[in-house]
């Protein structure tokens, strides 16, 4: 006990030296440590990205992050938390798209894709098209036929509602005209677990979930531009005949008003992080599909996004006015 | 408290928070109002159901012995809620500092100067405690307000 | 294997990762003990750290706070009638009565020797038997969590046997609460009046934390006491609970063990249900389940030996196939993957060292975990001989500190504040705080395996189907049958022996 107690005493005398150390050279921004807000649960991917993020952060910049966890409604409760975050520059999120264009549409989230400066996109985890090992289906066009010729009879595990999961599956059935069984799952963990314990066919997953189990799952397309890094032999849907591209992408945003300085610089810092090749190596090891992007055209992806998506919702009556 | 007023009132009360949750639950449609309309109505069949159970029970039957200190439950009762209104606006560490140092004086039995030391020296360590561990060795953040 | 095990064994013995296993253990134990601060955001937090660790050093390092956090967590439980995690709310039905009848010591002990008992059932499962259970538990589809979770339900007739409407009207406003949010089938928001952070939903732990410690310092405080409880720590009661547990308690251990691993290892159903199942389960089978409630040896051990059973069984998923049984569990599974550790049937062979260590370390943990556990019950108990009104409300300042730092909101303080006094009131007239508690955490694995069963259902072409063919579900429709006749079954066997025993004393005469 008494040992303990002399650690910690240790440990908050050299906090102080440390904080009074950083006080001095408070000449410029950042002089205090950064709130990193995340909308998902501590130790999900969002929050082992951003946890590798920081370790290159912290090689570059005295302050550190301070994780904030503001989980809940799917990631809406930590976005406009975010969104309305004091733009001072020491209030920054992680995002994901769709999340954050879907939200505001389909479920009155308090936030808007104007609400955010973004600062970078750090990840593209394309969606897959995954069957058990010993699935008949045997590529894409097997799965679409068989929904096809037998309405209702296919089951197809999505992490859902209002998810990318399922805007794609929107997308299969508006471009194919298929008819299946959509079945949600509250995580990827359970979707996997269905996957494998035969309860569905077929599940449109994410390749840094499907990653986890690919001993026992059959990856019969990618919905991506190109092939994917981990799975160079899985042929994308449009290589299929399919044009189907359907993504999860994480970035980090700051409050709409931020200084345009401090805006600058964030993504400076981040575009050092994203392109140091021992970062690119640690989110390999963890699965992360890493994919930088500049803050200016991230932002109009998620405009391209918003469109693309609101008219697929609006397709399938799933807007509410 | 009889049985009888037991029942009428948790009856009642069931009732109630059927009826507000039904209320609120008005623009609901479809697949998610389902389970919760189920419940609903079950609670409100269930409300009844107690409330004319205790209509017809005697008036002897106790549920529960004793009463309690009713005068120190509102007091940590209003003194709680008025110290989470508080925490967003002087901070935690703050209200903790003061709701602490301020109920240990209340409900204590002794009001000396010797007594006021020991809860300001209660009162502060708690919050230094919680500083240490949660802050510098979590690094878990606290409500934050003007006042630290 | 066998060479594999001898090298585990060999990096079982470093010191440094013994001095790993007892700093785990012990920040787990504190961490758990307090409310709020549960096993996954401890281990979560402890995740970077292992970054910079040898990957085995690290894992080793994560299972000893997860075995210690469920534990500490029956500290709290047994001594302020407090879970410190979600896992231990069964802990307190039995813990917190042996407590006030002055026996701490002996809760406390009993809750450690079951805890390491449950944690090392648990990793022998997950040891010899974990490729058959991880097929097994791939059986439990949308239908079986949704009886599973109707066979959970069905114990609040046997837990409010006095009062079973009460029960029932309990638990079914328990699940209304829990349908407060985005809804899991359709993704629209509900019940939010309008106010949009009421989306994110009624948090377990914040309305556990509000239920059971914030209307207990409103108990406490409305009792004249002037401590929690008489302490006199008596000298041997360590043995002889040690004893009684060896005597009496068996089958109940070996029973609540099995149960929680088989429930570790569904994704989804954790500590929380296994250690309510568990004891409801050892009330049932008791010769006199009438004293369960009251203090007694039994309702302790079934609790806690199932909730750390939960710990291997929850691992055997997430080591085979990637899925994680439990939330720790998924931490785990982040940490290994950042090594560039891939989870699969093949990790016994490719990684067999690290998977074979990683294990074993879970056996020795739960052995290390009596001397160090046993240490830290002797300084905890001291919180007994602190003034009832200092501990009572220090109690509120750590369950606004516990319910904050969950996800930062201080809409899950006021849910602590609003619970407690839900459950104050409520239980002046009757109501069922355990089965609310149940509500609240079944609700929305019973809503989200309904809407699964119902898409199923358009596939399947009917509902029946879905529902009723399964022989996993159907053998859990029967539990829940069983479960649900007990009480009359009891009461039928009562009468039969007052019959039996008037009878004899009639001939006597």
């Amino acid at each position: 006990m008494r040992t303990r107690f002399g650690l910690m005493l240790a440990a908050a005398l050299a906090a102080c030296t440390l904080l009074a150390a950083a006080a001095a050279d408070a000449a410029s921004y950042p002089d205090k440590p950064v709130n990193m807000i995340i909308a998902f649960t501590a130790g999900g991917s969002s929050d082992v990205q951003a946890r590798i993020m920081q370790k290159y952060w912290n090689k570059n910049e005295p302050q550190p992050w301070v994780f904030i966890y503001k989980t809940g409604a799917g990631g809406a409760i930590g976005f406009s938390e975010t969104a309305h975050a004091k733009p001072d520059g020491y209030s920054i999120g992680g995002v994901n798209v769709p999340h954050i264009v879907l939200q505001p549409l389909a479920q009155h989230a308090p936030y808007s894709i104007d609400d955010f400066a973004y600062i970078c996109q750090v990840v593209n985890d394309p969606q897959v098209v995954a069957v058990r090992n010993d699935s008949e289906f045997k590529s894409v066009s097997d799965v679409f036929a068989y929904a096809k010729a037998n309405p209702d009879k296919l089951t197809i595990g999505l992490v859902g509602p209002m998810s990318g999961h399922h805007l794609m599956y929107l997308d299969v059935k508006a471009k194919t005209g298929l008819q299946a069984s959509e079945v949600m799952y509250k995580g990827a963990a359970d979707q996997n677990a269905a996957l494998l314990g035969g309860e569905v066919a077929v599940i449109f997953g994410n390749v840094n979930d499907v990653m986890r189990s690919r001993e026992m799952i059959r990856v019969l397309g990618v919905a991506s531009e190109k092939r994917c890094d981990f799975l160079p032999d899985v042929p994308t849907l449009r290589e299929q005949g399919y044009d189907i591209v359907s993504d999860i992408r994480r970035g980090f945003v700051a409050p709409k008003g931020i200084d345009a300085d401090e805006l600058a610089f964030l993504r400076e810092a981040f575009r050092k992080i994203a392109q140091d090749p021992g970062y690119q190596a640690e989110m390999r090891k963890a699965g992360q599909p890493a994919e930088y992007q500049p803050g200016e055209q991230f932002e109009a992806y998620v405009r391209k996004q918003y469109e693309i998506d609101r008219a697929l919702l609006v397709q399938f009556g799933l807007l509410k006015k | 408290m009889t049985r009888k007023t037991a029942d009428i009132l948790s009856g009642l009360g069931f009732l109630i928070l059927a009826a507000a949750f039904w209320a609120a639950g008005c623009d609901l449609t479809g697949i998610s109002r389902i389970f919760p309309t189920m419940l609903e109505i079950f609670m409100a069949l269930g409300g009844v159901a107690l409330v004319l159970n205790g209509l017809r029970k005697g008036l002897t039957e106790m549920a529960c012995e004793g009463t309690p200190t009713w005068r120190r439950i509102w007091l940590i009762t209003a003194s709680s809620i008025l110290y989470v209104a508080c925490m967003p606006l002087i901070g935690f560490y703050v209200s903790s500092a003061l709701f602490l140092f301020i109920m240990a004086m209340v409900l204590g039995t002794r009001r000396d100067l010797a007594h006021a030391g020991l809860a300001a020296a209660f009162s502060v360590g708690l919050c230094v405690l919680v500083y240490v561990v949660f802050r510098m060795l979590l690094l878990v953040p606290t409500p934050a307000g003007a006042l630290f | 294997m066998l060479d594999y095990v001898l090298s585990a064994l060999g990096h079982l013995i470093e010191p440094l990762n013994i001095l790993l296993m007892l700093g785990g253990l012990t920040g787990g134990i504190l961490l758990g003990a307090l409310p709020g601060l549960t096993a996954t955001m401890g281990v979560a937090l402890m995740v970077p750290v292992t970054f910079a660790m040898d990957p085995i050093s690290g894992l080793v390092m994560l299972g000893a706070i997860y075995a210690g956090a469920i534990y500490g967590g029956s500290n709290a439980a047994c001594l302020i009638r407090t879970p410190g995690t979600p896992s231990s709310v069964a802990t307190t039905f039995d813990g917190f009565p042996m407590c006030q009848a002055g026996k701490a010591d002996e809760a406390l002990y009993t809750a450690l020797l079951a805890s390491a008992f449950g944690g090392v059932v648990g990793t022998i499962f997950l040891l010899f038997m974990s490729a058959p259970l991880a097929t097994f538990a791939l059986k439990f589809g949308g239908p079986e969590i949704f009886w599973l979770c109707i066979f959970g339900l069905s114990t609040i007739a046997v837990m409010s046997r006095d009062n079973m409407l009460k029960g029932l009207l309990s638990g079914a406003f328990g699940l209304l609460v829990s349908t407060i949010g985005i809804d899991p089938n359709s993704g629209v928001p509900r019940f939010t009046c309008g106010f949009y952070p009421l989306a994110q939903g009624v948090e377990i732990i914040p309305a556990m934390i509000g239920l059971f410690s914030f209307s207990q310092v409103l108990v406490l405080l409305g009792s004249d006491r002037q401590f929690i409880a008489e302490y006199s720590p008596s000298k041997g009661a360590f043995g002889r609970v040690a004893r009684k547990l060896l005597a009496d308690c068996k089958v109940n251990l070996l029973r609540s063990s099995v149960l929680g691993t088989l429930i570790g290892m569904l994704p989804g159903a954790g500590g929380e249900i296994a250690s309510i199942i568990a004891y409801n389960e050892t009330k049932r089978w008791d010769d006199n389940p009438a004293r369960f409630g009251t203090g007694v040896v039994e309702g302790v051990a079934a609790s806690e030996s199932a909730n750390n059973g939960v710990i291997g069984g929850s691992l055997i998923p997430m080591l085979t196939l990637g899925i994680p049984g439990s939330a720790v569990a998924a931490v785990i599974l982040g940490a290994l993957l950042a090594h560039g550790i891939q989870p699969g049937f093949k990790i016994f062979t490719e990684t067999g060292e690290l998977a074979y260590t990683f294990i074993l370390s879970q056996m020795v943990v739960n052995i290390l975990m009596i001397p160090v556990g046993y240490l830290l019950a002797k300084v905890m108990a001291k919180i007994l001989n602190i003034r009832l009104t200092l501990v009572a409300v220090a109690i509120v300042t750590l369950s606004v500190i516990g319910s904050y730092a969950i996800r930062n909101s201080m809409l899950d303080v006021w849910v602590v504040i609003v619970f407690g006094l839900i459950a104050f009131f409520g239980g002046l007239v009757g109501l069922d705080t355990g089965a609310m508690a149940l509500g609240i955490i079944l609700g929305p694995m019973v809503e989200e395996n309904l809407g699964k069963c119902v898409h199923l259902a358009k596939a399947e072409g009917s509902l029946w189907n879905v529902f009723f063919t399964s022989p996993i579900s159907l053998l859990l429709i029967l539990f829940t049958l069983l479960s649900i006749a007990t009480p009359f079954l009891l009461e039928l066997r009562g009468k039969k022996k007052a019959r039996r025993t008037a009878a004899c004393m009639e001939s006597r005469s």
